[in-house]
């Protein structure tokens, strides 16, 4: 995931369809070039023709001279452009000048073609573009002549000037507009992509329910139909794991319950007080192991919510929590701790699983007896807000903020604590609370000791879990 | 007392054989659900300590034959599975005691010698906690043998509360129980009555404490 941006479809696609969109553009634009100068080459050229035409309409024959009577405006006329300079001269067929300046180089076998041409030529170090017309004169021994007329590039070159920026505006605006088009259609067609990276990303990790594209079109629903098929073993994994955890962790109680009994029964009818302190640790190792085992069957139970979400039920947590803490009450008289308990008035409705949501509550009071000393307090404050906050307060010496990060991970013990535990229950409660998708915090307990706030998803839509609520409400029911 | 001592695991019966014979029971070992069942069918005993998961019969289907039978023998269940549902689910087949694998042998001692009281004499038997003591017959209190002047509301709150001492008492199953024995009561008059058990008993070792949100607790002082 690292290396996001060494690969991306987008770029791809975009570099693939650029590129060749570029070369296309460049070769219309010298097709669209090469053919816009030739037309105006042709008509230039016909207009330099009737030019030609029109000086040939003006040759008199004086004396067997040739003369052309043509005044300044009429030449004015016959220049394309005030840029331009114009020339004509009228020569024989062997190329001497009868009239003019004589600038035109001679171009042999040029007349008696009868057929009018264009050429390029040089006068007067200038390019120029001569048309050529020859004509018959009898008066002069039906020899020919040659009208030329030429005329300078600079309106040509202008005008070519012209079409070539035309053609450059033209398409740099078709390759904008392309690279536009392109860019948001690549973005619409990987569109699916990207909301199936984003349902990735955004996810729990402890969902592993199957991804829903909405659309997802049908190149996409092979990839997501493979990821959920990963999804549904990979649960599917976890609840066998978690079976095979549950079941040795039952397993075990019996041997256990059969140690407990033999080593109770020792210390019984031991007369050996050295023999009933060394039976009595044996029972306190084997409490420690039954904690353990306790806490297998926790994880397990968390694993299969995880693994099984639909396995979930509508609960009212004042019920769970005066449940868990009831059971502790013992444990916390014994300590001369004083617990009081503040449910909210309205039922704090959320959706999970029941024995998970009792132990969560379990180890956060039993943690606070644990860690209060005698003659404490703990409070423990149900509220239903946005979420549904359930919050252990004590008196006990609180965690300073360098350990709160730590206490969460799994054998963590606070340094200098001499209270018995495996150092598991503050992981186990962030993983139950993890798995019902909800927010754990630690923070100072207005009690002097540290608070505990765990958020909860609330369940609103009641109607939609009605069906769930009641055959959980009979299932309380049955157990009050 | 004849005890039938239904498990299949040889290591924790044979262990809860020794302990029970120990404390001077009569104790049968059976192995599997339909033996058992016929042995519950064939004999009488004083009290059945029960496993859940048994070879050929459940344990619960054990129970469920022997109460079918209209035998009302106090039964004691063993299980390894803990939870609510479980233990609703043997309760409500009859069960008059639960206890999850493993438990204290002290604790198991006591369930089955409140069992087998409760079974012999009713709730006839005095209950004592420290210097104050309870008589059901009379219905009298005594702290340092000296009557303490209850009312009948008073008394049986008191009973309530002695009879689950050291357990939390919720304040709804109180009134539940309370109005079962003719007793409507108001959350207001319920507190009254605890605050003039609480001014009688003063001078008791015992003392009720108010736990808030949860209920009321009978215990030390």
């Amino acid at each position: 995931m690292n290396n996001r941006n060494k690969y991306s479809i987008k770029t791809q696609l975009l570099s693939s369809l650029l590129i060749p969109l570029f070369c296309l553009s460049l070769l219309s634009a010298a097709v669209i070039y090469w053919l816009a100068i030739n037309m105006s080459q042709g008509i230039h050229d016909e207009l330099l023709l009737s030019a030609a035409d029109s000086v040939l309409a003006r040759i008199n024959l004086v004396n067997n001279k040739v003369v052309v009577d043509l005044p300044e405006a009429a030449q004015a006329l016959l220049k394309h452009h005030d840029k331009d300079k114009f020339y004509y001269e009228i020569s024989k067929a062997d190329g001497t000048c009868v009239f003019g300046e004589n600038l035109f180089p001679n171009v042999a076998g040029t007349p008696g073609t009868m057929a009018p041409i264009c050429r390029d030529d040089v006068i007067r170090g200038e390019r120029v573009r001569i048309a050529a017309v020859d004509f018959p004169m009898p008066e002069l021994n039906g020899r020919y002549l040659v009208v030329e007329v030429a005329e300078t590039y600079n309106s040509r070159n202008g005008m070519a000037h012209q079409i070539l920026l035309s053609v450059i505006i033209l398409q740099t605006l078709f390759m904008i507009c392309g690279a536009i088009a392109i860019w948001f259609g690549i973005g619409r067609g990987t569109a699916p992509l990207q909301a199936m990276r984003e349902a990735i990303a955004n996810r729990n990790p402890y969902d592993l329910q199957p991804l829903t594209i909405g659309y997802a079109p049908e190149e996409i629903t092979p990839l997501v139909d493979a990821i959920n098929l990963v999804l549904s073993q990979l649960r599917s994994h976890i609840d066998a794991q978690a079976r095979f955890t549950s079941n040795a962790a039952h397993q075990l109680r019996t041997p256990l319950a059969g140690i407990k009994t033999y080593v109770g029964l020792g210390a019984k009818i031991s007369k050996e007080s050295k023999v009933v302190e060394i039976f009595e640790k044996v029972n306190g190792g084997i409490d420690r192991m039954t904690h353990l085992v306790n806490r297998l069957l926790t994880l397990a139970r968390i694993e299969r919510t995880i693994a099984q979400p639909g396995a979930n039920i509508i609960l009212d947590l004042n019920t769970i929590a005066s449940d868990a803490i009831t059971e502790l009450v013992s444990y916390s008289m014994n300590r001369e701790i004083q617990i009081d308990y503040f449910p909210s008035d309205a039922p704090a409705y959320i959706s999970g699983d029941s024995a998970s949501l009792r132990d969560l509550v379990a180890n956060l009071v039993h943690n606070a007896i644990c860690y209060t000393p005698e003659n404490g307090q703990i409070t423990v404050l149900i509220q239903n807000s946005e979420f549904i906050e359930l919050i252990v307060d004590d008196s006990g010496p609180g965690i300073p903020l360098e350990s709160r990060e730590k206490v969460f991970e799994r054998f963590y013990r606070v340094l200098g604590t001499n209270v018995e535990g495996s150092g598991l229950g503050l992981s186990i409660v962030r993983e139950i609370v993890e798995a019902h998708r909800g927010k754990i915090e630690l923070q100072d307990s207005p009690l002097g000791g540290l608070r505990v706030l765990v958020l909860l998803n609330k369940v609103y839509d009641l109607n939609a879990h009605s069906h769930e609520l009641k055959k959980n409400e009979q299932n309380l029911i049955s157990s009050a | 007392m004849k005890i039938l001592l239904v498990e299949d695991d040889n290591f924790l019966s044979h262990g809860l054989q020794m302990a029970l014979q120990e404390t001077g029971h009569a104790v049968e070992l059976s192995k599997d659900g339909a033996e058992a069942d016929l042995l519950l069918a064939a004999s009488t005993y004083d009290l059945v300590v029960l496993d859940l998961e048994l070879p050929h019969m459940d344990g619960l289907e054990v129970l469920q034959r022997l109460r079918k039978r209209g035998h009302s023998t106090p039964v004691l269940i063993l299980t390894a599975r803990e939870g609510v549902k479980n233990r609703v689910q043997g309760l409500d087949l009859g069960a008059n005691d639960y206890l999850t694998k493993p438990f204290e042998l002290a604790e198991l001692e006591a369930r089955i010698r409140a069992l087998l009281r409760k079974e012999h004499w009713g709730n006839q038997i005095e209950i004592v906690h420290g210097n104050l003591r309870f008589d059901p017959g009379g219905r009298r209190v005594y702290v340092d043998e000296e009557s303490v002047d209850l009312s009948v509301r008073e008394i049986t709150v008191l009973e309530l509360l002695l009879r689950r001492a050291g357990r939390v008492v919720n304040k709804d199953q109180l009134l539940d129980e309370l109005a079962s024995q003719e007793f409507e009561l108001t959350y207001n008059a319920l507190e009254i009555v605890m605050h003039r058990l609480r001014k009688k008993l003063e001078r008791s070792q015992l003392s009720i404490r108010t736990l808030r949100g949860l209920g009321y607790v009978f215990g030390k002082a």
